[in-house]
């Protein structure tokens, strides 16, 4: 009876394992030595080995806990702390820092707006601050909205947006004269890269589906300008062949935040102490 | 007496020696430890059954451990990664406990 055996089996090996907790070894010694009693030497010997293996593994273990958990727990601490500690820091920098750029700007519009070459100056810093996203805009623009059919979003292997089309996107609504550009919400400025690596990366932040692309300029000029580029064309026939949603909508006013503020890694003084307005830029990218 | 100067001795010689523990070591050595107090509280319990025998304790002690570690290493290399270790533990952790629990009846009738 298989039924039977199987209930035997589970039971005893439970009742070994909750009942029988005495090594056998040692009730069958001793059932062997029937009363006579243990060789007195052989049994110090024998206990002195264990006692010594016993001992030596304890302090190994010991020594190696010792040395290996407390340490990693207390880096790992002091590490927390610190991230802590350092992130508090850079929110007062970043507090202070957006206070000093407020009172630079008035400091500097005063100084500048008295004379025709100073509002030139200020002219050029403007439009190059909007170049470099480092301002925010708001005007009238398109809002493009792309992403996988809704059925299939989530699932990453079947998703058909890839970086390089998002780039050609952009691309296109550049070509397509937009003055500035943001996707899911990201400020692109002239360095933002739009890339994969796990999920969709705007200027190394995460961005999800449906991609929002907007764009500022005058919305009847982009959408005919839009409609005949790469991008349009490339979005549309992902519509035919996968069900891509792909919408375009003019839109009276958008809201561009400001990119957040690249590092300069050159900067050069000027040899006039003020530019022409035509000269290079005295930051540069690279 | 012998066993606890040996002990003692183990101890710091563990200790002072203070051996570099191999990396490929250090996963069993909770589990060694483990195993090892099961050795010695089955030779405790054995002792006051009187029937402790010392051999039977090396042997024990020296084989639990090293088919505690050889477990562990079959998990690790079968991929279930610690469930093997979990499993000595559990096994061991019911026996240390059921040997504890004979040994206070022992020791206190209660």
């Amino acid at each position: 009876m298989p039924e039977r055996r199987r209930y035997d089996l589970s039971s005893s090996l439970l009742r070994q394992l909750l009942g029988d907790h005495l090594d056998s070894g040692y009730a069958a010694a001793h059932r062997e030595r029937a009363g006579r009693p243990v060789p007195w030497l052989a049994q110090r010997v024998w206990f002195a080995v264990g006692a010594l293996l016993l001992g030596s593994l304890m302090g190994v273990a010991a020594v190696n806990a010792a040395a290996r958990q407390p340490g990693a727990e207390e880096t790992k601490r002091g590490l927390v702390a610190g991230v802590r500690a350092e992130r508090a820091d850079t929110e007062a920098l970043a507090r202070r820092a957006a206070e000093l750029a407020k009172r630079l700007d008035e400091a500097r519009t005063a100084a500048l707006t008295g004379d025709g070459q100073g509002r030139a100056v200020l002219d050029e810093l403007a439009r190059l601050e909007r170049a470099t996203a480092a301002v925010p805009v708001t005007g009238p623009g398109l809002r493009v909205t792309v992403g996988d059919p809704p059925e299939r979003r989530g699932t990453r292997s079947r998703e058909n947006i890839l970086d390089r089309d998002l780039q050609v996107l952009v691309n296109s609504l550049w070509a397509s004269g937009a003055e500035a550009v943001a996707v899911g919400g990201h400020r692109l400025q002239p360095r933002t890269a739009v890339r994969q690596a796990g999920g969709m990366l705007v200027d190394n932040r995460p961005v999800t589906q449906p991609y929002v692309l907007e764009a500022i300029g005058s919305p009847e000029e982009l959408e005919t300008r839009f409609v005949g580029t790469d991008g349009h064309g490339r979005f549309a026939t992902f519509t035919q062949l996968y069900g891509t949603t792909f919408t375009i909508e003019r839109v009276g006013e958008l809201r561009l935040a400001a990119a957040p503020a690249e590092e300069p890694r050159l900067a050069v003084v000027p040899a006039a102490p003020i530019a022409p307005p035509t000269a290079p830029p005295t930051t540069t990218g690279r | 007496m012998i066993g606890v100067i040996a002990l003692a001795v183990g101890v710091v010689l563990g200790l002072w020696l203070d051996p570099t523990v191999p990396d490929w070591v250090q996963p069993y050595l909770p589990i060694a430890v483990v195993a090892a107090l099961d050795a010695v509280l089955g030779g405790l319990r054995a002792r006051l059954d009187g029937i402790f025998d010392a051999k039977v304790f090396v042997v024990s002690f020296v084989s639990n451990v090293l088919i505690a570690a050889l477990i562990v290493l079959l998990g690790d290399e079968l991929g279930v990664g610690g469930q093997l270790s979990t499993a000595v533990v559990v096994v061991f952790g019911i026996r240390i406990f059921g040997n504890a629990s004979a040994i206070r009846r022992h020791l206190f009738k209660a």
